[in-house]
């Protein structure tokens, strides 16, 4: 076990849902509905889930880009939520975010020198004359060069504008990188690249990933640890290799029995799951999985499983284990 | 050959845009079976798509079919008239598209969007039509088909949607089914039904699929026979399992050793440097050289043939050139 970086403590990230002319609330969706875990200092944890289940909310709250419905999150001890404005102006850079679309996370009116150089000039890190340099550099390690300072972002692929992407939040010297979908827009050839990259800045200068992605297996390649969410819980989260050769929860085992593999000789059992994610404005009593859950009981849609350690760091919550 | 659905021959689709000639799909030939799944993978802006539509000539100015020719069932429809191939459209041959929402149309239910495919290809009267359209609901595996027969496509999730769509592209038991990218916008789960569906399809009615992606594991999944496409043309084909066993081209083992594979633990991904050419400034000779780390100098000069490289395969490489 390495040094915890960051703790998250049954955190909740509610929206409302307004209605009528005076936007009364009328209900809420639960997008991040009581999740707690750590990642260790250096380490890569993977997080997937279905489209909704709350994993860009989550990844978005724990750098305080929202602000949390209730929980906490430690970054090196300090609440980051109890965080004076000065504290939190200086915690910033520490923690960035790269997005899911490099198509519009970065201003079209902005030359990359400027997207690249901008934050480092806005937390006052850096003097105009030493900016250029800085900026070439963090270019540099991301694969491009001084050639590209000039150029807007429509003069650049996709995995380029990623590319950008990475730059400008590994310029500030973060401890800690949200990479929300980092790869997802991109073709497989250029995910590749893209995935490389992160692997080998994290080996050069020691970056703590969240990583998010739906694709299982990117997940699986890069990640140390991996959790899985479903309707703003984490149902299971274990080392990497335990996760995927001995899944426990039944949602898990789908998830994993559904992954495409590129192998035609391959035959597999799979597990084909019944309709579609509930809402999570509305979502199922008890177990939220009980709704499709192959293995569902009595027990299931009456009480909620607790999510504890089935052994050796291997969290699950199902009433089977 | 008998068992032959469908032959396209050197089809070539270019977009002439204000930027200049684009050769979306040039030079294109490939078969389909009766009864067989053919993949078509390749990246983005490969050319997929605009094959797909060329098909069934739904291409819009700038663009046009400048030649090729489409048989099916022994007519060429590359030469027929407009009022004509609307006959094919929907009914022998169907098509579910990438964006199931850009081809629903918003103000119409889902059951009378189904009920009026049924009504123009098949000889039955609004309610009946209605009927069945709530059975085609139901075979695709919607819950409350009843229901959702009376609902607008907003009202529906995208797994939802996906299989509205492919309700429709099946209510005529179409010969020929292309789906475009059908699952690349699903979850892993929901594509696992839709997958399974078409699976159906293929067993239950013998239906021919042309299935489009970018996913080389729902190729291997799905797909009989594969055809690689880079840059508007074929550089690879074979049937599937001597494809993945056995890949010639440098592209198509480039596609597959970038991808990460669940059962497998690699220590690095190979990636296959740089991006696609931009279609305005296509390179010399093989289009692939700059990307390849086998290029050599004729590969700079003149551009390879797809010819059988092994018996039943067939690449467009220079490295094989002479082996049979
Ligand atoms: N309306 C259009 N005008 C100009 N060029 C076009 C048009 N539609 C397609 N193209 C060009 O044709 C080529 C092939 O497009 P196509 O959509 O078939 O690719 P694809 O492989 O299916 O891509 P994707 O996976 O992104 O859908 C691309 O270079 C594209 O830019
Ligand atoms: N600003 C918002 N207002 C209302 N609902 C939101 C907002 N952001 C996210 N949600 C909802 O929260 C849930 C989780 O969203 P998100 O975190 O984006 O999921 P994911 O990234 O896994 O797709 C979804 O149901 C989404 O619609
Ligand atoms: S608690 Fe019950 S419904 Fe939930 S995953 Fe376990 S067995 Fe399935
Ligand atoms: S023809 Fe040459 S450049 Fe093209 S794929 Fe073959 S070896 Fe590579
Ligand atoms: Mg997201
Ligand atoms: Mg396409």
């Amino acid at each position: 076990m390495g040094e915890v970086l960051l703790k998250v403590n049954n955190l909740k990230k509610y929206f409302s849902i307004t209605a009528g002319v005076f936007q009364h609330t009328v209900g809420y969706v639960r997008a991040v509905d009581g999740v707690s875990f750590e990642i260790n200092k250096g380490e890569t944890l993977g997080l997937v889930g279905e489209s909704g289940c709350g994993k860009t909310t989550l990844g978005r709250t724990i750098i305080r880009l929202q602000d949390r419905t209730s929980g906490e999150v430690y970054f090196k001890d300090k609440d980051v939520f109890k965080l004076k404005r000065e504290e939190l102006r200086k915690l910033r850079p520490k923690m960035q975010i790269i997005f899911q679309d490099p198509y519009s996370s970065l201003n079209p009116r902005m030359t990359v020198g400027e997207i690249v150089g901008e934050a480092l000039l806005e937390h006052n890190m850096a003097k105009r004359n030493e900016l250029q340099d800085r900026v070439v550099k963090a270019l540099e390690m991301c694969g491009l060069s001084s050639y590209h300072i000039r150029r807007y972002p429509h003069e650049f692929s996709g995995g380029q504008r990623q590319r950008i992407g990475i730059a400008r939040a590994l310029i500030l010297d973060p401890d800690f990188i949200v990479a929300d979908e980092p790869v997802s827009a991109l073709d497989v050839s250029i995910q590749a690249q893209i995935v490389n990259l992160l692997m080998d800045l994290q080996q050069s200068y020691g970056f703590t990933y969240l990583f998010i992605s739906h694709d299982l297996s990117v997940v699986k390649h890069i990640s140390h640890r991996v959790g899985v969410m479903y309707l703003g819980s984490m149902v299971e989260m274990a080392d990497k290799k335990e996760l995927y050769e001995n899944p426990l929860h039944p949602y898990t085992k789908a998830l994993l029995s559904a992954v495409p593999i590129p192998d035609p000789t391959l035959k597999r059992e799979r597990i084909i799951l019944e309709g579609d994610i509930p809402s999570p404005a509305n979502p199922p009593s008890g177990c939220k999985f009980h709704t499709r859950c192959p293995f569902v009981m009595k027990k299931c849609s009456e009480e909620i499983p607790e999510y504890k350690d089935a052994g050796s760091g291997h969290f699950v919550a199902c009433h089977l284990l | 050959m008998a068992d032959d659905l469908l032959a396209i021959h050197d089809l070539r689709t270019y977009f002439y845009t204000e930027d200049g000639l684009v050769k979306a799909v040039d030079g294109v030939s490939f078969k389909i079976k009766k009864g067989e799944v053919l993949g078509v993978v390749g990246e983005s802006g490969c050319g997929k798509s605009i094959t797909a539509m060329s098909i069934l000539k739904l291409i819009d100015p700038p663009g046009k079919i400048i030649s090729g020719d489409v048989i099916f069932e022994g007519i060429n429809l590359i030469e027929l008239k407009e009022d004509d191939i609307r006959k094919i459209r929907g009914a022998s041959i169907s098509v579910i598209f990438q964006e199931p929402m850009t081809s629903l149309n918003p103000v119409f239910t889902i059951g009378d969007q189904i009920g009026e495919a049924i009504m123009l290809h098949q000889d039955l009267d609004k309610v009946n039509a209605r009927k069945k359209a709530i059975e085609m609901l139901k075979t695709v595996g919607i819950p409350r088909a009843d229901e959702v027969v009376d609902e607008y496509p907003h009202e529906l999730s995208g797994g939802m949607r996906q299989r509205a769509m492919i309700a429709m592209a099946i209510s005529c038991n179409p010969k020929l089914l292309i789906a475009d990218e059908p699952t690349t916008a699903l979850d892993v789960t929901i594509q696992a039904q839709i997958l399974e569906l078409m699976r159906n399809l293929k067993n239950d009615l013998g239906s021919s699929v042309m299935l489009i992606t970018h996913d080389l594991g729902v190729v291997a999944e799905m797909a009989d026979y594969v055809i690689v496409m880079y840059a508007g043309k074929i550089v690879e084909e074979a049937e599937v399992v001597e494809l993945f066993k056995n890949a010639k081209h440098p592209y198509t083992i480039g596609l597959l050793q970038s991808k990460p594979v669940i059962m497998r633990d690699e220590d690095r991904l190979n990636s296959i440097p740089g991006q696609v050419p931009n279609p305005l400034h296509m390179p010399s000779g093989c289009y692939f050289h700059p990307r390849c780390s086998h290029a050599m100098d004729i590969c700079r000069e003149s551009q390879p043939e797809l010819k059988e490289v092994c018996e039943g395969h067939k690449a467009a490489c220079w490295l094989y050139e002479g082996v049979i």
